[in-house]
């Protein structure tokens, strides 16, 4: 008869404390055990404290048949237990070799008949260690007191729970905390434990995977339960911005967008007011700093915009709120300035006579007598034979403003001039066509002159001031004064631009260029002979084209 | 070829011989000009000098003038393109005496080629001597220019020039007058329209289709085209500018109208006593 003896040490898994005794289950088959009977004995403990020999003695007596005391004579068990060897099971312990007795696994011991003291400890109390134990939610971030913790992070954390620390039976150093899933996830070494509390340091690589993620704490008496955490995004906040202030129609690389939160994927950018041609596109991204263009539609107008970022968390996962309340952008705010003003330039082109009058070709009757009619010049006059001018705006590819003009034309017959030797008021009597002082008065048309604008760079423009004019008061329009100017802006440098003139024109009368009232091109007729102004219009002593000098010249 | 260096003609342009005339004094120029058989250069600088002195034949006697005017026609004919410049403003200065329809009569013909040349420096001088012969361009020039006028190829600046140069001859000519108011028909562009216009009120052409041709201009569609015509109304006798009186009143009011075109509109009005 066999009776079997399982024999249990249970931990009582409580908080606190844990007091230990032996305690045991048994049970007999019912059957007597008789002199050199085996007793057999099963003993199944759990969480045996480890590395510890704890002496049991099994007093008992057999009894036999059932009911009577076959022996007093208690026999002693006394085993051997370490940690690593149980449970230990089926010690098989002879009657006959009663005393003490080291079990080792699969021995199995046998009794007919175990009384209540079959196995007891030896009289001590002993304390029950149980494993490490963390509370639900007991893993906390030492910054945000909360069980969320951020990629790309570090800090220090608690862990709180129970037998921490061995139940104070256990030194810091024995104490494990590790993270066993994600080699992205490192914890330090701990910094102070208590049993309900452990501080150890940790960092969060930037390819920790977002999600729930477990921690454990392994003592000597075992490894605890998971302690859940989160890794997830935090909100992205911007702190900075290194150039607040744009001008509307440029683009400005290598703005640096700083904060915290933004995770390793570069975030998504929007400006608002929404322009086709606002945007700012990152170049270069890390969770603190987004360095990228800022560019601004040149019809954005002057005022505030926002900057809104939002955050794609690391590493391709995508943003995940570490914790409810945890939103995916931020902004800031720049502020657009319009450009000044491009640069405006008024290109003129004049030509006139730079005398008082000059003889002209033609000759009038005055009293059947034939007389040279003279013409009144430009000096000193503000007048002019034939002027052009257009505004030029080479950054904005614009011109505007052309004019063409012509300048009166009047002779003068017999009497002029009256105070010589220049013409005066008294020259200007009231009857024309008399021959005799004014004679005449007309103006050339503007047909044969044009202006035209082109644009051969983002700078730069000419402007292509020519034509052709004649004498209103003649027959001939075969030798009229012709010119061809064209002028060449260059703004690239805005603060000095400067202009030249590639010019060629009849000899006669005096031609000049202005850009923006400054004169690049001056020609002045070296003669003012009816021979040489014949000679000029007519096409003989034509000057050019000749490439003047380049001047610097106002903006406006 | 020898080209006269710069230095040397300088020197000759400034040059007069003591107790010369001064048309003596281009002669020797002109003389010296053409024994060096060419001109390096003729800068604009010298051009004038040479102008300046040839300008001294507007009034030089004219047996002076006559001995002159074989070295121009040497220079002209020289292979040396500034002695040519040389002996076409020569003849521009000839051609500007009072006298030179008489002096030039014989060169008409050959002037009225230089017409189609493509040198606007010889076809310029062309019209311009042609169109200035004093008192008045002799009778030839109408036979030498007017079958020039028909040509269907020829630009509206050209057909403008030679139409100039005609009128100037022979204004009263019913076959000139009519031959230019014709090239309105294959040549009906602005610029003819303007150019005509001009030619036909400074030349004082009044018949019934200048008339028509001013009345039409009054109200073309051209700003410049209507300035033109309004001042060759102006320029006619008060009778002719009576008969526009209404239209040139009405231009002058017009608030549309160019500034330049009403006045000269209202100038013209002022002529007959209106304004």
């Amino acid at each position: 008869m066999r009776l079997i003896v399982l024999l249990m040490f249970a931990s009582v898994a409580a908080f606190g404390q844990a007091v230990g005794s032996s305690y045991y289950h048994w049970s007999d088959d019912g059957s007597n055990i008789y002199g050199s009977t085996t007793v057999e004995a099963s003993m199944y403990i759990i969480n045996p404290p480890p590395n510890v020999t704890h002496i049991y003695t099994a007093a008992f007596t057999l009894k036999g048949p059932k009911g009577a005391t076959v022996n007093a004579v208690p026999v002693q068990i006394s085993e051997g237990i370490y940690g690593t060897e149980w449970p230990v099971a089926n010690a098989e312990i002879s009657m006959a070799n009663s005393g003490f007795y080291y079990l080792d696994t699969s021995d199995t011991a046998y009794c007919s008949y175990i009384e209540e003291d079959f196995f007891a400890d030896n009289g001590t109390d002993w304390p029950i260690i149980p494993q490490p134990y963390i509370m639900p939610g007991g893993v906390a971030d030492n910054y945000t007191y909360t069980n969320s913790f951020a990629v790309d992070s570090a800090g220090t954390m608690s862990i709180y729970g129970e037998s921490l620390l061995c139940e104070g039976s256990c030194n810091q150093a024995e104490i494990q905390v590790y993270e066993n899933d994600d080699p992205n996830v490192t914890i330090e070494a701990i910094t102070s434990a208590t049993d309900q509390q452990i501080n150890v340091g940790y960092s969060i690589g930037s390819g920790a995977t977002v999600g729930e993620h477990c921690l454990y704490v392994s003592t000597p008496y075992g490894v605890s339960n998971c302690g859940s955490y989160m890794i997830g995004d935090f909100s992205p906040t911007i702190s900075s911005i290194s150039s607040t202030s744009f001008v509307a129609g440029t683009s400005t690389p290598n703005v640096q967008i700083s904060g915290q939160n933004f995770g390793t994927n570069c975030p998504r950018f929007a400006v608002t007011p929404a322009l086709a041609g606002t945007s700012f596109t990152p170049t270069n991204c890390t969770d603190t700093v987004v360095t990228g263009t800022m560019n601004i539609d040149p019809s954005a107008v002057a005022g505030q915009d926002t900057v809104s970022l939002t955050a794609e968390g690391f590493n391709g996962q995508g943003f995940l709120p570490a914790q409810p309340g945890e939103t995916q952008s931020a902004t800031t705010t720049i502020t657009v300035t319009l450009p000044p003003p491009p640069d405006q330039f008024n290109v003129s082109y004049m030509s006139y006579i730079p005398v008082d009058h000059v003889n002209g070709p033609d000759t009038c009757l005055y009293t059947a007598v034939p007389v040279g009619l003279i013409y009144k010049g430009d000096l000193n006059r503000g007048t002019f034979r034939t002027a052009e001018s257009v505004l030029a705006v080479p950054d904005s590819r614009l011109y505007t403003n052309q004019s063409v003009q012509t300048g009166t034309t009047e002779n003068y017959g017999f009497g002029s001039p009256v105070h010589p030797p220049n013409l005066s008021s008294a020259d200007e009597d009231a009857k024309y066509n008399d021959c005799y002082l004014a004679n005449a008065i007309g103006q050339a048309s503007t047909s044969g002159m044009s202006v035209t604008v082109s644009f051969p760079g983002s700078h730069a423009a000419t402007a292509g001031l020519s034509g052709s004019a004649g004498n209103p008061l003649v027959f001939l329009t075969g030798y009229p004064i012709t010119w061809n100017m064209a002028v060449s802006l260059n703004d690239a440098a805005p603060s000095a631009p400067t202009a030249y003139v590639i010019a060629s024109h009849t000899c006669y009368p005096a031609h000049t260029v202005t850009v923006n009232r400054t004169t690049i091109y001056s020609y002045q007729p070296p003669s003012n002979s009816l021979s040489y102004i014949t000679g000029c219009l007519t096409g003989n002593g034509y000057i050019g084209p000749v490439t003047g000098n380049t001047y610097q010249v106002p903006t406006k | 070829m020898n080209l006269l260096p710069i230095y040397i003609m300088a020197g000759l342009l400034f040059f007069t011989p003591p107790d010369s005339t001064p048309s003596t004094g281009v002669k020797l120029m002109l003389e010296e000009f053409l024994s060096q058989g060419g001109l390096e250069t003729l800068t604009n600088a010298a051009f004038a000098n040479l102008a300046d002195r040839v300008d001294a034949l507007r009034a030089a006697p004219v047996a002076e003038v006559r001995q002159i005017l074989p070295l121009a026609h040497s220079l002209l004919r020289s292979s040396n393109p500034n002695l040519q410049t040389v002996g076409r403003i020569t003849l521009i200065a000839i051609g500007l005496r009072a006298d030179s329809a008489v002096l030039l009569a014989a060169d008409v013909p050959e002037l009225a080629t230089w017409v189609d040349s493509p040198d606007r420096a010889v076809s310029g001088t062309a019209v311009s001597v042609l169109g200035h012969l004093n008192p008045k361009p002799p009778a030839t020039v109408v036979p030498n220019l007017l079958p020039r006028l028909i040509d269907s190829t020829a630009s509206t600046e050209k057909l403008l020039a030679l139409s100039g140069v005609l009128i100037a001859a022979a204004p009263d000519d019913p076959a000139v007058v009519g031959a230019v108011l014709n090239l309105l028909q294959e040549h009906p562009g602005p610029e003819m329209r303007a150019g005509v216009a001009t030619m036909m009120g400074v030349a004082h052409a009044v018949n019934e289709r200048t008339i028509a041709l001013f009345e039409a201009g009054l109200v073309d569609s051209d700003p410049n085209v209507r300035l033109m015509s309004v001042q060759a109304v102006g320029w006619q006798r008060p009778a002719v500018i009576q008969h526009f009186e209404k239209q040139l009143g009405k231009i002058a009011a017009d608030p549309d109208e160019q500034l330049s075109t009403r006045d000269f509109a209202s100038l013209a009005l002022k002529q007959v006593g209106t304004r």
